[in-house]
């Protein structure tokens, strides 16, 4: 008689389990929403007729991932994801300061928000002072300006506190 | 071939503003190529809001020289650093990092310029010769064949790219999805708009590229902490007589196997480059060196990526069907100029495409001159910090997206794309099929619909009409391929 192994470790939670489900829940979300759309015929396809189908599809593929990832059969394991904290914080700081950025651009213009974006961004990622970092973002912010707002003509908000 | 529209060609690539953008296009694409962490899709997004402001030619011209421009400067870093500035210089890594720790740095870069310019060279002789038969043939394309090879170009996609089929499929059914939203194309009915002006014309590709190639792999970048690059670049970079002996025929192997793939949607020049060395593991002389300095195992991925980025075209020129993320980035430069890529703009726009075709020969002749000489200067792009790059390439992006409308909204949609890419990468799901699918979401409505009401919704169309049948089955197949493998290795 064999003895009993070692009790294998829990399945770690897996990448593809968490992408599944998104997919699931826009699919789920588009469904819900196009019913809303003509179907049509198959001879007079409405507006609904493409969206319902794609819909339908991303349920089916999302489940048979999910199923995959149940089963821990692909995908990254989660708990490496979870070791990776200080690297997820960069992404995560960096992902702010562009969102900060994006919505003061209406209020003070593009250039000073461009400058800004710099300017933070040398200081905390490239761990500059703060003299350097402002000389770095005024630059930026003032090249922008010449180049892409005077010279290129390119349609960016000059900000409404100058306007 | 017609040689009259191809000198004609020579001398549109030869007017002196397009010879200065087909050599910044190969020069940005160079330095591209040397920076991890910036790929050439990522940088035509970023400028194309710069090319409004140039006549379709010159924009193909100048966008073309960034992608096979990066298909040089790609081998550099992958030489001298073993970190491969592009994805398509992975296998390069092996023996030209083994060339560079041998003191060899100098032949291996050369031959990788070398061998680019050969396959780039013969690649485009190829795309002379095939686009134009592929493009008589295709003007007897209707809606129907329009839906099997857009169909089959996708499943291609889903099939050869990075990552598993099934989460592809997936990726390409969510980009369908998100090509729905806005006005549909048939009857102009609103569709997951919710009330929002922003959505009514549907996700312009611009932003969803710069998000999702731009903002995504710089905060992947940042998360890893990218550091600074410490290199010395090589003086002599001639290769020896008995280098170019052995690398001859790799090279010849490497332009073939690479030219075929890149023309195969979703095969692209990553899979090329690990095809070409691959088919040198097994067919080459001297097989047992490579992976140990060996000279062809630089020739031959070398040759094949660039030849594969040539390649590329033959699709997207002939039957308006981006090959990869590059050549979608590339129609929608051509949408932006109010072209329609596909079997008439040879055509209608003899210029265009002659004029693409002889400036790939000039800027491989260009890259060639400065890649050998100039490779100090590039190389010490290496040394300028990150943290500095990062918020630049982000203003880039903002700038690309503003440029479409003037809109902040479209900078939050870029934002939006940009999350989702990192968080999707994050869980291994490769957003390349979703952005072609994107691009190809409303045509493919369109053509299907079409075909449906002409044939009264008989799916019997696609039977009947041999070419649109033969694209449907090929399809299909792609798509049951893997059940059917995993079934015959059951038995």
């Amino acid at each position: 008689m064999s003895s009993p192994g070692p009790t294998p470790p829990p399945p770690a939670a897996r990448g593809d389990v968490v992408g599944a489900l998104i997919l699931v829940a826009i699919g789920l979300f588009a469904w819900a929403s196009s019913r809303g759309l003509a179907f049509g015929t198959l001879g007079r396809p409405g507006a609904g007729f493409f969206p319902s189908i794609l819909s339908a599809a991303l349920i089916v593929l999302g489940g048979i991932i999910l199923v995959g990832g149940l089963r821990g059969a692909g995908g990254v394991d989660l708990r490496a994801l979870r070791e990776e904290g200080e690297g997820l914080r960069r992404a995560g700081v960096a992902a702010a300061l562009l969102l900060g950025a994006i919505a003061i651009v209406d209020i003070v213009g593009f250039a000073i928000a461009a400058g800004l974006l710099c300017g933070l961004m040398l200081r905390r990622f490239g761990e500059r002072g703060w003299v350097a970092s402002a000389g770095f973002g005024l630059a930026v912010g003032l090249a922008v300006f010449l180049v892409f707002k005077l010279w290129l003509r390119v349609n960016l908000p000059l900000g409404r506190i100058f306007a | 071939m017609d040689f009259t529209a191809f000198l004609n060609g020579l001398a549109v690539a030869f007017e002196p503003m397009r010879l200065g953008l087909c050599l910044l296009g190969v020069v940005v694409g160079t330095v591209v190529g040397i920076l991890p962490g910036l790929g050439p899709s990522a940088t035509i997004a970023l400028l194309l809001p710069v090319t409004y402001h140039l006549d379709p030619v010159s924009a193909v011209i100048l966008l073309a020289g960034i992608y096979y421009g990066s298909q040089y400067g790609g081998s550099t870093t992958s030489i001298l650093v073993r970190i491969p500035g592009e994805s398509s210089s992975l296998v390069t890594v092996y023996d030209g990092y083994e060339m560079t720790k041998r003191g060899r740095a100098g032949p291996a870069l050369g031959m990788a310029a070398i061998a680019s310019f050969v396959a780039g060279t013969l690649a485009t002789l190829a795309l002379m010769l095939v686009a134009p038969a592929l493009g008589r043939f295709a003007l007897a394309f209707g809606p129907p064949e329009y839906v099997g090879l857009m169909l089959l170009g996708l499943v291609l996609v889903a099939g050869l790219g990075e990552g598993e089929p099934t989460k592809a499929l997936a990726m390409v059914t969510l980009g369908l999805l998100l090509a729905t939203i806005g006005q549909d194309p048939v009857a102009a009915v609103e569709r997951f708009v919710f009330g929002t002006q922003a959505l009514l014309d549907g996700i312009d590709i611009v932003p969803a590229f710069m998000g999702l190639f731009g903002i995504a792999e710089v905060l992947m970048a940042l998360e890893r902490h990218q550091a600074q690059t410490a290199v010395t670049a090589p003086k002599d970079v001639w290769p020896s007589r008995q280098d170019f002996r052995e690398s001859a025929a790799p090279m010849a192997r490497g332009s073939v196997i690479g030219f075929l793939l890149g023309v195969l949607p979703g095969g692209g020049a990553t899979l090329a480059s690990i095809a070409a060395y691959a088919a040198e593991k097994r067919f080459a002389r001297n097989r047992a060196r490579l992976g140990q300095g060996a000279i062809e195992g630089v020739a031959a991925p070398e040759a094949a990526n660039n030849a594969a980025a040539t390649g590329a075209f033959v699709p997207l020129l002939t039957l308006g069907i981006p090959a990869n993320v590059v050549m979608a980035m590339m129609l929608a430069a051509l949408t932006l100029h109010g072209l329609r890529a596909g079997p008439l703009l040879m055509a209608e726009k003899p210029e265009l495409f002659w004029g693409t075709v002889a400036s790939m020969y000039v800027g491989n002749a260009l890259l060639l001159i400065l890649n050998l000489p100039l490779i100090g200067l590039f190389v010490r792009l290496l040394r300028v910090p990150y943290p500095m790059m990062a918020p630049l390439i982000f203003i880039f992006c903002l700038i690309g997206a503003y440029s479409v409308t003037g809109r902040t909204s479209e900078a939050f949609i870029m934002i939006l794309f940009g999350l989702a890419g990192y968080g999707f990468r994050k869980l291994a799901f490769d957003t390349t099929p979703m952005i072609l699918a994107l691009i190809l979401g409303k045509p493919l409505e369109e053509s299907l619909r079409q075909t449906l009401a002409l044939a009264k919704g008989d799916f019997g169309v696609f039977l009947n009409r041999p070419i649109a049948g033969t694209l449907l089955a090929t399809a299909a197949l792609v798509v049951a391929a893997p059940v059917l493998r995993r079934l015959l290795l059951r038995r």
